[in-house]
């Protein structure tokens, strides 16, 4: 009988304790405990009796819809529970994830220096006269104004852009849906068992070294990828169109050994609710999400403005580092503040 | 057994049939059910509360706290006026689906 009440218990805990669902509560059980004594009247072993009692319950579901009430797993407070088997494949998911979007990224990165290197190729230089503005047969006149032989150029630069791009696109779109599933750990919409946490907080310890080992040697090869950047444009004896294009290489090397990693941290961060992802954090992160949703597009215009309108690029390729800087500090500053309310 | 997809659409019917007899309470309802049907059919807790539920809502069936049984303050049913005519009209409803299905029931060799 014991069992019978708690399962009963379990049953309405979520429920709101209305005056309806009491009576309906006090009902079920007194029905329950009468059919049970029948049973065990009838020599039934208490085991089956009770199994028998609580197989004949039905489902909570089916009360819930005649009352009106709404089912309580849309409710925040109730998380399922994940087991063992669902962080593993919550780890190899997230894994996969990380690799389609690597191979997305690279892909993106070399279609960007190929389409930049191709603009040489075809004859386009940003070190065209500065007398060329954006009324002047320049680069934007060309687009609106086929067919000029500049227009005509741009076919192989995009051709190969678009090459690249297309299947990087199809690449994100890819990772995004497949991920999707998995989003309520994002969200912390979740329990885990302290058992099960500890095993994974071992297996973060054990991840930690080359984490750390990983993000100072990708550090350093993006530090030594702007040096390079900024010598290059300083000795202005190539084409910055070239040199963009050899950064964008160059910073493909320590991102495919920054992003596997910090993808894997961040696995970690959302399975054990730390940084980012403690309750207290989340919201911080929304707001500094949605300014970056804001800041990084708008760079991008300005740089385009400043490129190919103004044909200022040495000014237009300060705009993207600075903006990142100031977005860092702002993000910092942000997430101190909140942390100070 | 029966599976309760199948008779969900006649519950109301089997309660209001042995309410017709007399007033009567939750587990009594249920174990005339079982025994009536010869153990082909129990109908689940949850499935007999919905039904009361919708029922006394419809104005069919009317509760009232029974007196002191075995130490449990039941509470019972009454069957309305509304509820008889509800019946007759779902005994008819019965009568028309066996004798259509009927019509499609046949030996497969």
């Amino acid at each position: 009988m014991e069992t019978i009440l708690t399962y009963i218990e379990n049953v309405f805990r979520p429920l709101p304790q209305t005056a309806e669902v009491l009576h309906i509560k006090n009902e079920l059980l007194s029905d329950m405990e009468a059919k049970f004594e029948d049973l065990r009247v009838a020599g039934i072993s208490e085991h089956e009796a009770t199994a028998r009692v609580i197989g004949e319950f039905g489902t909570i579901d089916e009360l819930l819809c005649e009352l009106g009430i709404d089912h309580p797993t849309d409710d925040e407070e109730r998380r399922p529970l994940v087991s063992h088997e669902e962080i593993d494949e919550f780890f190899v998911a997230h894994q996969k994830f990380t690799r389609t979007i690597v191979w997305g990224i690279l892909l993106s990165l070399l279609g960007l220096a190929l389409f930049l290197s191709a603009l040489v190729w075809s004859g386009i230089s940003p070190a065209s006269p500065p007398d060329v503005g954006l009324t002047d047969p320049g680069f934007f006149s060309a687009l609106i104004r086929p067919p000029s032989e500049s227009a005509h150029n741009l076919i192989l630069p995009l051709a190969l852009f678009f090459t690249f791009v297309i299947p990087a696109v199809g690449l994100f779109i890819h990772a995004g849906l497949s991920f999707q599933k998995y989003q309520r750990y994002e969200r912390g919409a979740f329990d885990i068992l302290p058992t099960i946490k500890c095993e994974v907080e071992r297996e973060h310890e054990v991840f930690q070294p080359l984490f750390t080992s990983r993000l100072i040697t990708g550090v350093v090869l993006s530090m030594l990828a702007v040096l390079i950047f900024i010598a290059l444009i300083m000795l202005n004896t190539f084409n910055t169109f070239y040199v963009l294009a050899i950064f964008l290489t160059l910073a493909a090397i320590p991102l495919m050994l920054l992003i596997p990693v910090a993808m894997k941290e961040n696995a970690f961060s959302q399975i054990l609710r730390i940084g980012d992802y403690r309750p207290q954090n989340r919201e911080a992160e929304r707001v500094i999400g949605a300014v970056a949703a804001f800041v990084f597009p708008a760079s991008i215009a300005v740089i385009l403005i400043l490129g190919f309108g103004f044909k200022n690029w040495g000014a237009a390729l300060l705009v993207f580092p600075v903006t990142a800087i100031l977005f860092g500090g702002f993000a910092g500053l942000y997430s101190v503040l909140k942390e100070v309310d | 057994m029966i599976s309760s997809d199948v008779i969900r659409g006649y519950n109301d019917t089997m309660i209001l049939s042995l309410l017709l007899e007399e007033d009567s309470y939750g587990y009594e309802i249920s174990k005339s059910i079982r025994q009536i049907s010869d153990e082909k059919y129990i109908i689940k807790e949850t499935t007999l509360y919905s039904a009361f539920n919708r029922l006394e809502k419809q104005g069919f069936i009317r509760s009232y706290q029974g007196s002191q049984t075995h130490g449990r303050q039941r509470t019972y049913y009454r069957i309305t006026p509304t509820g008889i005519d509800y019946y007759r009209q779902k005994c008819e409803e019965w009568a028309l689906t066996r004798e259509v299905i009927d019509r499609f029931i046949k030996e497969v060799s």
